[in-house]
């Protein structure tokens, strides 16, 4: 190559063009970073816009720096400890006469507790997560057993979090706003449910590895690299770029634009692939909790909510098999379509009167004598 | 493969460097980009490699034997058999389960007891296209236009050619397939044109299509019928959103082949400034409206035969085109209607002003066209012949209280309409595309930095495909 032609390339028209186009770029990042970067700026819904692709770490940092009484603050909620289960209801409450126990997320909470709105002698034990998926509430159940007795338990699966038990915590899936609670993972190995529990597994655990940075925090991180399927280094460890909006930006879109949990889990127009890890996992969870709730004399009703665009793909995976298990449940399918995007609010959940009429369907459901098995 | 996609940019990347590599290779880079449109393709959906290798098969025998045959009838008989077959595979493929559906509920309308019967039939990714550039192939030999080609897998690459392949535009084989016979270079502009058009229809695709798509889908797939304010403001989305889903779709793929040499031909050229639908159908999709026109309106004897056969000449090649957007019964309204205002616009005399009088009355004319315009969009987006029943009522009656129950597009949305109408306009008031060059380099930096970080902004929320790709 000539040098008239490399001082070309360097120094040419394009060079400078493109030189100007970074030079650019570092103004916007600089001014995003003056005009949002202090602590009044990031609580504007702009400056949460350009926060959001903070790294998972980076995240977690600032969650344990904020003061969690001012702050919305995630970080205790959806752990399974025993110190957190004992402090939910474990009997009927005075004038009611039903202890219903309600495993899911916030989609089956708010169903619930509205369904012990309409009929008041309903006392709700509820153990949840944010946007938790079944492996957790599976482990929630199973972790719960020693400190109730209830009459009806409802096992909510949401569609959209089916995917997520290829996760072992809401730390990456949930990346806009990471929750740390961890879950087993869930696999069908020659016909049997195996579990894989996770390296931290209380709040306390994960305070105390993560502030310090533990040789444990790194067997943790180093457990989610090969068992969560959604683990990227990029999208989850701390670095200085963090402080640049326009890495923030990249980061954030590259988690919208990853499918790594639904890919040959879910797809849009087809539904669920019935074949897939997560759902023979799901199948074998939901047989399992049948026989275990059939021992122990409960009552189990499993709702199917669909989150929103995904139609009736729930209830068209898992309908056969627990009709075939005699397991009783109630679709969303049939009492509004997730297909209309009216029934949904702006943050996913279902708008007051669909949930209204979900909760009418579960309090009927529950006061419904059990059809004989 | 999408083209929004970081497996397209591995695809573009590593393909681009090796085509550079054989470099003044001639029939190297060609047969890189026939096997690299194949694998393009097949992406897609592996099976339809069959339909398009038949397509290409047939279509470059009929050539061969038109351009061989000196009788004007004999000619006429081949073509007419491949366009009976051609048009029998794109039938087949993506109207057979619309014309059972439709003479069932015919049948059944009038008393008649059938069996509702749907084939299993997959639509193959992009079908019409490929089959009206085989199609425009014959035709032009058997007008003696351009000689038939003698190289097969030149001919193959035509019909091939990944980054028109799949949404266009439909290119015609007399541009096309010269440029697949010449030397082709790589050179800084191409690749500074290439890239900035790759930019600005990533810009519009991920910015505004994607970003409207929300508002357009929480008032069409809305059950309840929504107030009159939010079905325009739904239907104006939309307008939008297929603008810059389409037109961005054609930036990249013209981008694209600028990198390579090829020059794609222009699909759109402002078509919201038009001031009537004559001159819309000149600026929007101009590839197909031009197919249509020579294909079929000119043969049907265009504007030479009477007024009356005219406007019925008019209105066959718009229903036509309707129909080949899609096989449903809206589309194919849309078709109507758009046929419809071509025929009242032939009836209009636009008065003659000057100066600033004429300026008023062009922009007043615009204004009031893109209602029309959008209307049409409000026909062509409307999931159901009840939705456009109820819309139309409702943006008549106003029955419920105006209020704008829509989802609001997301800001980089908002901005990205801003800058786009900015761009557009001082492109089209300077009548030159590459009108942004004159700018001195820290400006024009400045607008690639402002497509770049919106581009950012945009990608950071959901995907979505391009709606194109159906048709």
């Amino acid at each position: 190559m000539g040098t008239t032609r490399l001082k070309h390339i360097l120094f040419g028209p394009s060079a400078r063009v493109l030189g100007w186009v970074i030079v650019w770029l570092a103004i916007f990042d600089l001014g995003v970073s003056l005009s949002f970067g202090s602590r009044a700026g990031s609580k504007t819904s702009l400056g949460r816009y350009f926060e959001y692709g903070r790294s998972v770490e980076g995240k977690l940092e600032r969650s344990m720096a904020a003061d969690p009484k001012s702050e919305g603050q995630i970080l205790s909620a959806g752990w399974l400890s025993q110190e957190e289960l004992r402090q939910r209801p474990s009997r009927p409450a005075d004038g009611t006469d039903l202890l219903v126990a309600v495993y899911g997320q916030s989609f089956a909470m708010h169903a619930a507790h509205e369904a012990a709105a309409i009929d008041k002698r309903i006392t709700i034990r509820g153990i949840g997560g944010p946007a938790a998926p079944p492996s957790h509430s599976y482990a929630g159940y199973k972790a719960d057993v020693e400190n109730r007795k209830a009459d009806v338990v409802v096992f909510g699966i949401l569609s959209a979090s089916v995917p997520d038990m290829g996760s072992m915590s809401g730390l990456i899936w949930h990346f806009e706003n990471p929750a740390p609670f961890t879950f087993p993972r869930y696999r069908v190995q020659a016909g049997q449910l195996t579990e894989e529990q996770p390296v931290i597994r209380t709040e306390a655990q994960f305070k105390q590895a993560f502030s310090t940075r533990s040789a444990e925090w790194d067997r943790f991180k180093a457990q989610l690299r090969t068992s969560d399927r959604g683990y990227d280094r990029f999208t989850f460890e701390q670095s200085p770029a963090d402080a640049s909006s326009i890495v923030r930006l990249v980061r954030r879109g590259w988690v919208a634009h990853d499918d790594g949990y639904e890919r040959g889990v879910y797809d849009p127009q087809r539904g669920f692939d019935p074949q897939s890890e997560d759902l023979q996992a799901l199948k074998a969870m939901l047989a399992d909790l049948g026989e275990r709730t059939r021992a122990r004399g409960e009552r189990l009703i499993v709702l199917l909510m669909h989150a929103k665009g995904q139609s009736d793909h729930l209830h068209a995976a898992l309908a056969p098999s627990l009709e075939q298990a005699g397991i009783e449940f109630i679709s969303t399918h049939a009492i509004f379509s997730a297909n209309d995007p009216t029934n949904f609010l702006p943050d996913s959940h279902y708008v007051p009167a669909v949930n209204h009429r979900l909760a009418q369907a579960l309090a009927e459901r529950i006061r419904r004598p059990a059809p004989v098995r | 493969m999408n083209f929004a996609s970081l497996q397209f940019a591995y695809f573009l990347i590593f393909g681009f460097a090796l085509y550079a590599l054989l470099s003044k290779r001639l029939e190297l880079q060609n047969a890189l980009l026939l096997v690299g449109s194949y694998y393009f393709y097949a992406c897609w959906d592996v099976r339809f490699l069959l339909l398009i290798w038949l397509i290409t098969g047939a279509s470059y025998l009929t050539g061969r034997l038109i351009a061989q045959q000196q009788d004007p009838a004999q000619r006429k008989r081949s073509i007419a058999v491949y366009t009976v077959f051609a048009l029998c595979v794109l039938g087949y493929f993506k109207y057979f389960n619309f014309f059972i559906d439709s003479a069932q509920t015919l049948l059944l309308g009038l008393g008649f007891e059938v069996r509702r019967v749907y084939l299993d039939i997959v639509l193959p990714p992009a079908i019409s296209f490929y089959v009206f550039e085989s199609l425009s192939y014959v035709i032009e030999i058997h007008h003696r236009h351009m000689p038939g080609t003698t190289k097969f897998r030149h001919y193959a690459l035509f019909i091939a050619y990944f980054p028109k392949l799949v949404a266009g535009p439909i290119e015609r084989p007399a541009v096309l397939i010269p440029q697949i016979e010449q030397p082709r270079f790589i050179t800084e502009e191409n690749i500074t044109r290439g890239s900035f058009l790759i930019l600005l229809g990533l810009f519009k695709k991920i910015v505004i299509a994607d970003g409207m798509a929300p508002t357009v889908d929480s008032v069409f797939n809305s059950a309840q019928t929504p107030n009159a304010w939010a079905i325009a403001l739904g239907t104006y989305a939309f307008a939008l959103q297929i603008y810059c889903d389409f037109s961005g779709y054609t930036d990249i793929a013209r981008g694209v082949s600028k990198l390579l040499g090829i020059e794609l031909s222009q699909n759109f050229r402002f078509p919201y400034f038009s001031s009537n639908p004559s001159e819309f159908w000149r600026r929007w999709h101009m590839s197909l409206s031009s197919w249509l026109r020579d294909y079929l309106y000119i043969p049907l004897g265009g504007n030479r035969v009477g007024a009356v056969r005219t406007k019925v000449n008019l209105m066959l090649t718009m229903l036509l085109g309707g129909l080949w957007h899609g096989a449903a019964w809206n589309f194919i309204l849309w078709g109507g209607y758009q046929g419809l205002l071509l025929v009242v616009n032939s009836f209009i005399k636009p008065p003659v002003f000057k100066g600033t009088a004429a300026l008023v009355s062009r922009v007043v004319a615009t204004v009031v066209f893109f209602q029309f315009v959008c209307y049409g969009w409000l026909l062509f987006r409307a999931n159901s012949f009840e939705q456009i029943r109820n819309f139309t009522v409702e943006l008549l009656t106003l029955s419920q209280p105006l209020a704008a129950t829509v989802a609001r597009p997301p800001l980089a949305a908002l901005l990205g309409v801003a800058v786009l109408a900015l761009y557009d306009l001082a492109a089209y008031r300077s009548g030159r595309a590459t009108f942004y060059r004159d700018w001195p380099a820290p400006l024009r930096a400045g607008l690639y930095a402002v497509l770049v970080f919106l581009t950012l902004m945009g990608l950071a929320s959901a995907r979505s495909a391009f709606i194109y790709f159906q048709f």
